[in-house]
């Protein structure tokens, strides 16, 4: 439990010997955490005249808030599309096993599906916060099914729809219910979109643009409309081209709202986005980058062939094939990879590569008060890191909820 | 010693802030033993009495450390403040508010006016005293406070009748110092360590 009347009585812990992640920079301080929140150690001493109940050293380690993956189909041999009974044993078994790659929260994400899917799946993935027994849950990202037939990639045809007829009440209908879910992509240029668009993002839900053939011009509307966030730049949407960027060219788009900028998904991993793509993205707008890993149920299982629902699929290392063919079967590095690896190829500093896989996700979704962030008063969600970015230990309310063996005792 | 009137505690130009950062956070002291007059108190002048009581319920101070102004204020006992006053409220000067301005954004308006201040009469109560002064730009104030006399235009000059004070200087801030007084107190190192070998030789000899 957070916060709260037996806040001030919980222990104070002062993780010393670290560089924390705070205002964008990597700096040499001390983080206090009491009652499951970061804490402000000079309030506690000049008005409670308070000192730490307990110190950790980090061993000179970097300090970072908890990575937020708001795309993650499955992992693990589990996939969140499916319809079973217990749902929601495969969501706590990949919220559990993430942990270890630096992830404290997360958005399970649905592919496009037929009505009773959705009927079925969504009232099982609660929002829920995480602990030791898993990332919490943010809300469920429904990507699809109201997208473009042509740039549908790998969702399945038949099941994908327009909302012309009824706009909202069609997209409600096919849904059921809309109380668990926080994101959904969905395709523009579909007829009513606007409709739906403002109704979605009256309810504070997150509307996204992606598997789209949307020009600039309509990307713009959209975005007008409440849209804020493009799901996996450049795949699934038009090219760029330099007399109609499309959704690309919202990156650098004069035509939206005052104020506002957009947040655009990328899967570093390695193989789905060219690094000299992710070099422009990136430069052309590097405060609206966020990392997803937009993972499949291979995520996380080892070299090898698996039986994954109706699909066979060969692991590879970092890259997952349709079984016995050289296409790409979904992404499957783990976060605190596509961290690294976004690092390494666009060359820029550790604290714009934490950021983008923390604090981007956190303000996309509007919680960067309490999650993705450091700063007083938010949860004490965090990783320990080594100087490469690999993650050592996992944080969730202040609590130790993953260790690396190498430094367990 | 001091503390802005007016200015939120957690203001990152406050005293408190100041203390907070480079000190006390990183040192083990118990937080009850740290005391910094509370600029935001609403009897300011109780908050002043009670900060003189505190002193002398602790025993009195044992050592005192500052600094000073380019007007040769002690804490912020301002030109022309008591060379026997205690503990109060003062109006900061013209000089005082310049040079704060830089941590303001440059925004004169910006700056405190007023703080709260211990006195130069409780300065003077200390059993030891050290002044650190470094930089060209307090060599005059340096040179008004020990080589001229006893003024309450330049407060820090009180302290030449101070039993027990030592002014620790870098060479830019004895600028305007005679050669001679230079010479005299770096010739003092000499004598000093004349005094510290044979504790050396003694080691040695063990």
């Amino acid at each position: 439990m957070r916060g709260g009347q037996g806040a001030a009585r919980a222990l104070v812990l002062q993780f010393t010997n670290c560089r924390i992640l705070r205002g964008g920079a990597l700096l040499r301080e001390d983080l206090w955490v009491r009652g499951g929140r970061i804490l402000d150690p000079e309030k506690l001493f000049f008005e409670e005249r308070r000192v730490a109940d307990e110190q950790r050293d980090c061993g000179g380690c970097i300090l970072a808030p908890g990575f937020i993956d708001v795309q993650i189909n499955g992992g693990f041999g589990v996939d969140f599309s499916q319809a079973t009974e217990d749902v929601g044993s495969g969501v706590a078994l990949v919220a559990r096993r993430i942990l270890s790659h630096g992830v404290t929260s997360f958005c399970p994400t649905l592919v496009t599906s037929p009505p009773e899917v959705y009927h079925k799946v969504l009232p099982q993935i609660p929002v829920k916060s995480g602990g030791p027994h898993g990332a919490g849950v943010l809300g469920v990202h429904l990507e699809g099914p109201f997208i473009s037939r042509e740039k549908r990639g790998a969702h399945p045809e038949a099941h994908l729809r327009s909302f012309e007829a009824s706009a909202f009440q069609d997209l409600l209908a096919t849904y059921g219910s809309l109380d668990n879910v926080r994101i959904v992509t969905l395709a523009p240029e579909l007829d009513r979109s606007h409709e739906v668009i403002q109704a979605l993002t009256a309810l504070g839900i997150c509307v996204s643009l992606g598997h789209s053939v949307a020009d600039l011009g309509a990307a713009e509307e959209a975005v007008r409309s409440g849209a804020t966030f493009i799901t996996h730049l450049f795949n699934a949407m038009l090219p760029f081209h330099h007399r109609d960027p499309g959704i690309v060219g919202l990156l650098t788009s004069d035509q939206l709202p005052p104020g506002r900028h957009i947040f655009y998904g990328m899967i570093a991993d390695g193989m789905h986005t060219n690094p000299a793509a992710l070099r422009i993205a990136y430069r052309a707008h590097p405060q609206g980058l966020v990392l997803v890993t937009d993972a499949v149920p291979a995520l996380g299982l080892g070299n090898g062939r698996h039986t994954l629902g109706q699909q066979e699929v060969e692991v590879d290392g970092l890259t997952a094939y349709v079984a016995g063919t050289k296409t790409l079967s979904g992404s499957i590095a783990p976060m605190d990879v596509c961290v690294r690896h976004f690092l390494q190829a666009t060359g820029c500093s550790v604290e714009a590569a934490l950021e983008a896989a923390s604090l981007h996700p956190a303000q996309l979704l509007g919680l960067e008060k309490h999650k993705g962030t450091l700063d007083f008063g938010a949860d004490a969600d965090f990783v320990v890191l080594d100087d490469s970015l690999h993650v050592l230990a996992t944080y969730i309310s202040g609590e130790l909820v993953w260790q690396a063996e190498e430094t367990r005792q | 010693m001091d503390e802005y009137v007016g200015l939120p505690r957690n203001h990152p130009e406050s005293y408190h802030s100041y203390m907070w950062n480079n000190f006390f956070k990183h040192i083990d002291i118990d937080p009850s033993n740290a005391h910094i007059l509370d600029g935001n108190a609403t009897d300011l002048q109780a908050e002043c009495d009670a900060f003189e009581k505190k002193i002398k319920e602790a025993g009195g101070i044992d050592l005192f450390v500052g600094g000073i102004g380019p007007d040769g204020h002690i804490a912020f006992n301002e030109p022309g403040s008591s060379l026997v006053s205690r503990t109060r409220l003062k109006t900061l000067a013209m000089d005082t508010i310049l040079a704060n301005a830089k941590y303001f954004d440059g925004d004169l308006s910006k700056v405190p006016t007023m703080a709260l201040t211990v006195g130069v009469g409780t300065v003077m109560d200390a059993r030891e005293v050290m002044i650190l002064i470094t930089g060209a730009h307090k060599a005059f104030a340096l040179y008004k406070a020990i080589e001229e006399g006893v003024n309450h235009m330049w407060t820090v000059s009180a302290f030449q009748q101070h039993p027990r004070t030592i002014f620790v200087c870098d060479e830019d801030a004895t600028l305007e110092l005679r050669v001679k007084t230079v010479k005299y107190f770096k010739g003092l190192m000499h004598v000093h360590n004349k005094l510290v070998d044979p504790l050396y030789s003694m080691k040695e000899g063990n």
